[in-house]
């Protein structure tokens, strides 16, 4: 289930918050859970074997970190055979690419590992609730795409949180200004990413080319900023304080910098679970570049085991390694040069990852940089593009810097925020109505 | 209750509602699954040959001037890539039998006006008209109803213009598989009703689907990224075959005559 879809908000939420809040404490992590399956569920129905995959894989954690706990003997085995299980469905299906990969299978798993190896180093006890257990993996804000929580995050919430009305409303105030970053700009700027790839991008003046990686680019950018919004509002509206996922990523000054403000909590996730048990940065100038290569090229098959997301993430290492070795520290010193060069680095690094194959990456590099003349068929694609999408493609560059949400906080009067709120959500809910939705591009991975 | 028994119980209660889920989505399955049906035996006639006459030569491809284009997404993609600079396209996204007549469109060097207006104030040879794919989800007669209204209205506009009624473009087998409402058999019923339209004097019907279809008779998915619009560089295809097509028309008409 898409959480801006008109069943989700009409249906799911209002039913599910009515058990959730009437529910006495005692009861609550049941409701949660029972509703997190019903989520799970319906948005999966064609496929059944999914949530037997998903309810294994917790009963899989839940018994190998308690076993790890009572076997010591076997904990290397029990955490080995374990982190075999999630990686070989992870392999498998994202390898199969005929199959219809399981919701969130990406997140899941990733939850589910970091909680094995985080047990299996002593980090914190085993939990042995398998309520809890099944809660932290399965909670619906962040089942299917994220962000993606590391145990400790929620531990506490999970045994005992409070249900403040004040909490509630930001929650909500939260969610719905992720809806609207989906349905309102997300969606818009999709569009002309939708129209070039209608018209081919063979056949896209270089300005129409350029103007629509950039529209790619914010779409990727809304698209995942307002669901991970959507999903911390959702949390917070249980109590739950989810870690954020983004940090204005696009005000970077290098790929270095981006890197730590984008989808923050996958990077955390490799940094702690792969490139600091590697050795990190601690052991020499080879095993740090090393180590980098290995996360850089696990990040791109995590996202995918096409040729493109390989190549995706290895053109990100090789930048990161650039700027650790040449010029990063002087693109940090001098903001404008950075700014620069992240206006270019950053549309070009989309460019594999938005394309289906290698092939149609290099087109459309081709027409980025004008091979075969800046106008192949049509010249005044751009301009017709510009009418239509320019005032996304503005509010995208706007709301990419720190000054709408500035302006946000400093609104004190409860009354005006209400309403501006409102009006999002009232927008939101037309454009869904009317039909001008999109399903979410990280449900992919 | 021990916390080991509790435990047991849950992961029993989530195995027990993927047991439930399991069975609503077997029993989902089969309700979609269609009936196989006995082959039916109907009456419904063949298309009309596009071309009423073969003639030994082909005939040279016709100019596009003097010629007005009247149709939708896909006439516009034809404005903008099909390179047939000489013709006026009077095209919106969406446009259809229900609103072409409020549409207002800019034509060069006329402006910006409505369909009644532009056939007022020129003179066309020849007109091209596609639309139908927009109108699909409304009440199918109602639709025809108002295509015919709407070629009437040009005919008594422009009696000296020869009418080419387009076949609407099919989609592909992706879409035409999953849209109840765009599909292709939806489509080729609708253009069985504007084939009829065509007497082959002033009014004749070309299907272009032959330029674009795989041997399954789907839009071929090489030539669409969107599963609806053919990808630009597809449209000079089309382009030059309409000129071929209206070549031998005009050579048929010629013939005719003579």
């Amino acid at each position: 289930m898409v959480f801006s879809s008109l069943p989700f908000l009409f249906v799911f939420l209002p039913v599910f918050f009515l058990f959730y809040y009437a529910a006495p404490r005692r009861l609550k992590n049941y409701v949660l859970l029972f509703g997190s399956v019903i989520f799970y569920a319906v948005g999966t129905m064609d496929h059944p074997e999914h949530l037997a995959l998903l309810l294994l894989a917790m009963v899989v954690d839940f018994y190998t970190a308690i076993g790890m706990e009572r076997f010591t003997r076997f904990r290397k085995f029990l955490f080995a055979a374990s982190l075999l299980y999630h990686l070989f469905w992870l392999v498998f299906y994202k390898s199969a690419h005929t199959m219809v990969l399981p919701a969130g299978i990406s997140f899941y798993s990733f939850q589910g590992i970091s909680y094995l190896a985080d047990v299996y180093r002593k980090k914190y006890p085993a939990e042995q609730s398998f309520l809890h257990l099944s809660c932290y993996i399965m909670m619906f804000p962040q089942l299917i795409a994220g962000p993606i929580v590391v145990y400790p995050q929620v531990c506490r919430a999970l045994h005992r949180r409070k249900h403040h009305p004040e909490q509630i409303m930001r929650g909500l105030g939260t969610f719905v200004f992720g809806l609207g970053m989906k349905v309102l700009l997300a969606n818009q700027l999709g569009g002309l990413w939708r129209d070039a790839k209608a018209i081919g991008f063979d056949s896209l003046s270089t300005p129409l080319a350029w103007m629509a990686i950039l529209a790619y680019s914010f779409q990727l950018y809304f698209d995942f900023f307002g669901y991970s919004l959507m999903a911390m509002g959702l949390g917070r509206m249980m109590g739950f304080r989810f870690p954020k996922n983004f940090d204005h990523p696009y005000l970077s000054l290098t790929m270095t910098e981006f890197w730590r403000r984008w989808h923050i909590t996958l990077g955390s996730w490799f940094r702690e679970y792969v490139y600091i048990p590697l050795g990190g940065s601690r052991a020499g100038k080879l095993c740090t570049f090393r180590n980098l290569l290995i996360v850089w090229t696990l990040t791109g098959l995590w996202h995918g085991f096409g040729l493109p997301f390989l190549l995706w993430g290895l053109s990100l290492f090789v930048l990161i390694a650039l700027e650790k070795l040449l010029y990063g520290k002087t693109l940090s010193r001098k903001a404008i040069l950075g700014h620069l060069y992240m206006l270019f680095c950053i549309p070009l690094s989309w460019v594999l990852f938005s394309c289906e194959s290698v092939s149609q990456a290099s087109v459309l590099f081709s027409r980025l940089f004008a091979v075969n003349g800046v106008f192949p068929s049509f010249s005044g694609d751009y301009i017709k593009y510009f009418g239509i999408y320019g005032k996304y493609l503005v509010l995208g560059f706007l709301f990419s810097t720190y000054l709408p949400y500035n302006l946000l906080k400093s609104i004190r009067n409860r009354y005006v925020l209400a309403a501006f709120l409102l009006l999002i959500y009232g927008a939101s809910v037309y454009c869904l109505w009317r039909g001008l939705n999109d399903p979410f591009l990280y449900f992919r991975f | 209750m021990t916390l080991k028994k509790s435990n047991g119980i849950l992961i029993l209660l989530l195995f027990l509602v993927l047991l439930v889920t399991t069975t609503v989505s077997e029993f989902r399955k089969q309700l979609h699954e269609p009936a196989v049906e006995a082959p039916v035996q109907t009456d419904v006639p063949t298309l009309p040959e596009t071309m009423p006459m073969e003639t030994a030569e082909p005939a040279a491809p016709a100019s596009m001037e003097n010629t007005l284009f009247i149709g939708d997404s896909r006439t516009v993609g034809l404005s903008e890539y099909a390179k047939l600079d000489e013709a006026d396209f009077f095209s919106n996204v969406g446009m259809s039998v229900y609103n072409v007549g409020e549409a207002r469109v800019s034509i060069p060097e006329v402006g910006k006006v409505s369909l009644e207006e532009l056939l007022e104030g020129s003179s066309y040879d020849r007109i091209y008209l596609m639309l139908g794919i927009n109108e699909l989800g409304y009440p199918f007669r109602q639709t025809v109803a108002r295509y015919d209204e709407l070629v009437a209205s040009i005919r008594s506009a422009q009696p000296q213009a020869l009418i080419f009624l387009q076949a609407n473009l099919h989609v592909t087998k992706a879409r035409s598989d999953t849209d109840e409402i765009i599909n292709n058999p939806a489509i080729d019923r609708f253009n069985q009703e504007v084939s009829k339209l065509a007497d082959e004097k002033t009014v004749f019907y070309l299907d272009a689907n032959c330029i674009f279809d795989d041997p399954a008779g789907n839009l071929d998915e090489e030539k669409s990224d969107d599963d609806t619009h053919p990808l630009a560089r597809c449209y000079p295809a089309w382009g030059n075959w309409l000129a071929e097509q209206t070549g031998e028309v005009l050579a048929y008409l010629q013939g005719a005559i003579a």
